[in-house]
């Protein structure tokens, strides 16, 4: 029992030193949410055009790749057909999210060329993007599949540690108030779930 | 001060364990969909409301006093066919639309299981939201924010104290440190 009890330490241990940089990025992801104002004042986003003449016969698909490839905005992933939608005069509105903000482009096919306008997240913002990149929703560049993997892994520690750490008090002699602090902290829990749900 | 920080790290782990563990879940949820489908339960009745449809915060709030809803206004949308009013909490959607008559209006009410809950738990943010208990969570969230940095320090502390594990732990540490940081700076600066 003491040895495993050594082993699972370890493993608590361990996986809290593997992980000591994400749980600073989910804490400041978690407080910047929570401290967020429900309506933010946007910074400007900046406008640039570029030239580009679609190519008559395609399909609004393979216009967003072609503008895909030819804009190349870092971090960004070709578009699903389901993300396509045209703006109020019909001109086809293309929106690359990436981890650092928003590229949102207008193919102005009459004026043959492109309107860019980006918006560039705040760092907490930009730690909060990156707090929830999970590898089934990145498939494009490879830096943040590494990224997302890497966040996945940091999940199940934080899961690891986490029931590692009730195992751990619950094998070992301990006061009393430490079962009170617990029920407190489940308590406030359940609460909130039936307050909540 | 090696029972202060063990101490310390013991009532932060307690109080936040739950709330942690909520998190760990649900990221795993959203991580493996297919692993923990979210299920929902779709209910449609009629109702006979007193405040006309012409006046949607005041629908809301009487349906939320006379049939106990939990939650808050969350929007009011209107097209050709109907006004609708979502009132929401966290596990419940209700969708009041008024159509034909002003005085009657249709509820489908959307309700999410465990999973679907412990989910929406996970995006439920902000200290903006108007209703008590979501101001509560939101609060909440912020003392668990907390709490994970204490408990990442305090944990530090304690690994530090143990002579036997420094050197594998400043390997696991600085490849955690040297690994993310890196990746952070290349995906900050748009490389990749």
């Amino acid at each position: 029992m003491k040895r495993i009890r050594q082993l699972l330490l370890k493993l608590h241990m361990y996986a809290g030193l593997l992980t000591i940089s994400h749980l600073g990025v989910y804490a400041i992801a978690g407080l910047s949410e929570t401290l967020k104002t429900n309506e933010l004042p946007a910074s400007p986003p900046a406008v640039h055009y570029v030239p580009f003449a679609p190519v008559a016969t395609a399909t609004d698909k393979e216009v967003a790749d072609s503008v895909y490839r030819r804009l190349n905005i870092p971090l960004s992933s070709p578009l699903p057909p389901s993300a396509l939608r045209r703006d109020a005069n019909q001109n086809l509105l293309l929106e690359f999210y990436t981890l650092n903000g928003l590229d949102r482009v207008t193919v102005l096919e009459k004026e043959r060329r492109l309107r860019i306008e980006t918006t560039r997240t705040s760092l907490t913002s930009f730690l909060n993007n990156a707090h929830t990149a999970i590898p089934i929703d990145y498939s494009g560049p490879p830096l943040v599949r590494a990224w997302a993997m890497w966040n996945e892994f940091a999940m199940w520690c934080l899961a690891g540690f986490s029931l590692s750490g009730v195992v751990l008090w619950l094998t070992r002699p301990e006061p009393p108030w430490t079962l009170a602090v617990s029920g407190a902290g489940i308590g406030a829990f359940v609460l909130l779930w039936f307050l909540l749900r | 001060m090696y029972r202060y920080i063990r101490t310390t790290h013991l009532i932060l782990g307690l109080l936040s364990g739950p709330f942690l563990l909520m998190y760990a879940a649900s990221a795993i949820q959203m991580a493996h969909r297919s692993w923990f489908p979210v299920q929902t339960t779709v209910r449609q009745e009629s109702a006979l409301v007193r405040s006309g449809c012409d006046n949607p915060r005041a629908l809301a709030h009487e349906l939320m006093q006379r049939e106990g809803w939990r939650g808050e206004l969350i929007g009011v949308s209107r097209t050709a066919q109907a006004l609708t009013v979502r009132i929401a909490s966290v596990g419940t959607t209700h969708d009041v639309a008024c159509k034909d008559s002003a005085k009657k209006v249709d509820i489908t009410t959307r309700t999410l299981g465990f999973v679907g809950v412990l989910n929406r738990m996970h995006h439920a943010t902000g200290i903006w939201h108007s209703s008590s208990p979501m101001k509560v969570w939101a609060a909440a969230v912020a003392l668990t924010c907390v709490a994970l940095v204490g408990l990442a320090g305090s944990g530090l502390w304690l690994w530090l104290l143990r002579k036997g594990e420094r050197r594998i732990g400043l390997i696991l540490v600085g490849a955690n440190l040297a690994f993310s940081l890196t990746v952070l700076a290349l995906l900050r600066m748009g490389a990749g």
